[in-house]
């Protein structure tokens, strides 16, 4: 449990403003040691921040899916590794809201009460992007489950009192159920087996678990077993927007930083800024426009019309989210690859923050959902092939 | 006769029917386009059905008894229009962006006469493309004399689009008075397509867009009235600036709708055809993946071309910057498109080579998009130059 809170603000974009400068000025410190921003995680929880988007009627923000990405977003040009470590949390409880039952009511009171950080597990070693398939095993016992398995990239896990997380029962034919837990991090049973050591996004904590008869009380699951699949479709758009939002906003922290300091640079030979070269401002304009579809496809996609297409086509309504992140990730890491040849040889200097957002851009490439999946998915749906038919491929 | 009565109750009922009708026509255009393109014959009949189905009067003025079809309403018809014939939505692009961007600030005589003939069936061009001006048109070759109360104009234009449907011409030229200078003395007039003084030098004859009847024309010795003078004098390049716009978000729709029409034939190819060695070639993952690409650049223009058709349409203080902004979806979905078009020709193989193949003559057409203007070079210095601080219309332009 981290530190007092403050009721939560409506305005989650104008905190993320103001904390943004704060967090900028230390991101580089944490990247350098590899070392977990737990003083912007207490800062974000005592500002009301991380209740952003728990429902008001339990005492939340009640922010919109619009709202939160622009906050990320916001975060995430100053310090994306502080907004990646609390993304699950942000979107995680908007994900339980949308579920409901007692296991959300009782997250909602540990947030907004004792300032409770929820962290989330859904990776896990030889799965792959296949999250729904989880190996992680759920046993019932008396009162509750024991559950076994290893989790990888755990973000966040360093300020979690709360882990949200997959696993699987097995029902009467043998068959795996993938469900969710939501359960207080336990004093035994939850073991660091590898600290986050990774050449970007660093400072996230994403380190590696092992759970070992990690007991859950029996309220602590989310949904019904096997219903977690359908569950995560349902709500996806909290998730794969704001994941995109992350890396949008470092491409936003890239395209500002290079211009200002083109803006501001001169060389010997020129009697001008090198903002005025050519090939600099073609650059640019490669940037400034790669980033203006990024944000295009984020923001439609957060305004669609989710219940619908929920309604329509759950599966459709996961995969059209998946395409966008892919495209949103692809975009901003074009941007910070432009912004890095913009700057020129400075930029790898370890004191640069481009080099380190180059470094943190690369991680939206690879997390969830996993895009060569997301492409097969997409082709096979758009071709009318069964996306889960077995074999998955003929020829 | 034609404009789509308009009320507030019934507005969207009409942009359903007019969609609908696009969508009709579109399929019509197909068929023809297969007959006509490597003839390279001007559209003309889809112009008259255009003009009798209501379309090219969408953006009549509601007050003149019009829908007052908003931009992105535009670029939305334009899509629907390019899956049928590329060479038709060109040239209605061209149509709906000059009756488009002109519903305001005109003089009040020119917004009558304009709108009361395009009610009435009126098909305006605009040949802005002048001998030696490249895509800079604010500077026209083309010149204006002052005689009487109105002027002679003399020059060379090409890329007279839609020139054998006009009824109506907006003809740029530049004005010869001492105290304006270029690009200043920019004019423009909206004329009834003239009797004389005006012919055609080189019939179009195009590798791309080739139905779209892209004439170059002389302009000799030909009379217009002061009162056919589109904004006062001096003044044209800003109105033109705070139009741009309507330029390239309808540009950008027309190749946007020739993408979506590739990535369509891709996949109408692929499902459920088989070959000796292949059972299903819906099946295969490298099919597949080429569609998932398709798929995400077209979803990523779609969302960028809607996102600036609806939310960056007011052109503010900063008209530089402003027009640099405009560049965006225009650069960004005419290069992507040719992407996408690329990625459907693979897709559907060697087939799409043969001589008259739909695809092939998509291939062509997506071509024209980043020659257009503004083009590419001029469009990543306006962008550049704009996100850099540096006022895109100072000179000298470099170090």
């Amino acid at each position: 449990m981290t530190t007092t809170t403050a009721p939560a603000r409506t305005d989650a974009v104008a905190l993320a403003t103001e904390l943004a400068g704060t967090f900028a000025e230390r991101a580089a410190g944490h990247d350098r040691d590899g070392s977990f921003p737990q003083e912007n995680i207490d800062e974000l929880v005592a500002s009301g921040y991380m209740s952003m988007t728990v429902p008001p009627e339990h005492g939340g923000g009640g922010a919109s899916l619009e709202e939160l990405c622009r906050a990320q977003q916001t975060l995430a040009a100053a310090c994306a590794n502080t907004a990646f470590a609390v993304n699950m949390h942000v979107h995680g409880i908007a994900m339980i809201a949308g579920i409901g039952g007692e296991a959300a009511t009782r997250a909602y009171r540990s947030i907004v009460d004792d300032g409770a950080v929820i962290a989330g597990g859904f990776s896990e070693p030889g799965v792959g992007g296949n999250w729904w398939h989880p190996t992680t095993k759920a046993e019932p016992v008396p009162g509750g489950y024991l559950l076994n398995g290893r989790k990888g990239f755990f973000t966040g896990f360093p300020a979690a009192d709360l882990l949200f997380l997959s696993a699987a029962l097995t029902d009467d034919r043998g068959l795996p159920q993938p469900v969710g837990f939501l359960a207080p991090k336990p004093e035994r049973g939850v073991r660091v087996t590898g600290e986050w050591d990774a050449a970007g996004m660093r400072a996230t904590g994403s380190h590696s678990l092992a759970l070992e008869d990690f007991f859950v009380p029996a309220d602590r699951m989310v949904g019904e077993p096997g219903a977690l699949p359908l569950m995560f479709m349902q709500g996806v758009h909290w998730a794969w927007c704001s994941f995109a939002s992350v890396f949008l906003g470092i491409a936003r922290g890239a395209l500002d930083l290079v211009v200002r300091e083109q803006r501001g640079r001169t060389l010997h030979v020129l009697d001008r800024t090198v903002a005025h070269l050519p090939g600099v401002q073609f650059r640019v304009a490669e940037m400034r426009t790669r980033y203006a579809a990024a944000e295009a496809h984020l923001y439609q996609a957060v305004r669609a019309d989710h219940d619908d297409a929920v309604a329509a086509d759950p599966l459709g309504h996961y995969i059209e989210m998946s395409v966008m992140k892919n495209s949103v990730c692809r975009l901003a890491h074009e941007v910070v690859t432009l912004a890095m040849q913009v700057q020129g040889g400075s930029a790898l200097l370890s004191g640069h923050p481009l080099q380190r957002m180059y470094r943190d851009v690369v991680a939206g490439l690879l997390v969830p959902p996993n895009s060569d999946v997301t492409a097969e998915w997409s082709g096979k749906h758009a071709l009318g092939v069964p996306v889960f038919a077995e074999p998955r491929w003929e020829g | 006769m034609t404009a789509v009565e308009s009320t507030p109750v019934t507005r969207d009922a009409q942009w359903q029917e007019l969609r609908a009708t696009a969508q009709e026509l579109a399929e019509k255009f197909s068929a023809r386009s297969e007959q006509n393109y490597d003839r390279g014959e001007f559209v003309a009949d889809n112009i008259r059905d255009l003009i009798e189905s209501g379309i090219t009067a969408v953006n009549v003025p509601e007050e003149m008894g019009g829908f007052e079809a908003t931009l992105e309403e535009n670029t939305l018809l334009l899509r629907i229009i390019a899956g049928g014939c590329g060479s038709t939505a060109f040239t209605l692009a061209i149509h709906a962006v000059l009756t488009g961007s002109m519903r305001s600030d005109l003089s009040a005589a020119v917004r009558e006469r304009m709108f009361s003939a395009v009610r009435d069936g009126a098909f305006i061009v605009g040949p802005f493309t002048d001998e030696g001006s490249g895509g800079n048109w604010v500077r026209p070759s083309t010149v204006a004399r002052r005689e009487g109360d109105g002027f002679v104009l003399d020059g060379l234009k090409h890329f007279a689009t839609g020139f054998d449907a006009a009824t109506h011409l907006v003809v740029t030229a530049g004005l010869d008075d001492a105290h304006l200078e270029p690009p200043f003395n920019l004019a423009a007039f909206f004329v009834e397509k003239p009797e004389q003084g005006v012919e055609v030098t080189a019939p179009w004859s195009g590798f791309a867009l080739p139905m779209t009847g892209s004439h170059s024309i002389a302009l000799t010795s030909l009379h217009v009235s002061a009162d056919d003078s589109v904004f006062p004098d001096g003044l044209t390049p800003l109105f033109v600036m705070a139009r741009q716009q309507w330029g390239h978000y309808c540009f950008a729709a027309v190749f946007l709708g020739l993408a979506h029409r590739a990535y369509e034939l891709a996949v109408e190819r692929t499902r459920g055809r088989s070959t000796t060695a292949v059972a299903d070639l819906a099946k295969l993952p490298g099919i597949q993946f080429a569609v998932a690409r398709m798929r995400s650049s077209l979803a990523t223009m779609d969302a960028l071309l809607t996102e600036y058709a609806t939310r960056h349409v007011d052109a503010g203080d900063d008209l530089p910057a402003f027009v640099a902004d405009t560049c965006i979806p225009k650069y960004f979905i005419t290069n992507e498109a040719e992407h996408v078009v690329a990625t459907a020709f693979e897709v559907i193989g060697g087939s799409g080579i043969r001589e008259g193949s739909r695809i092939g003559q998509i291939w062509r057409d997506v071509k024209a998009g980043p020659l257009l203007p503004f083009t590419n070079d001029l469009a990543r210095e306006y962008i550049g130059k704009a996100a850099l601080g540096i006022s895109p219309v100072e000179t000298p332009r470099w170090v």
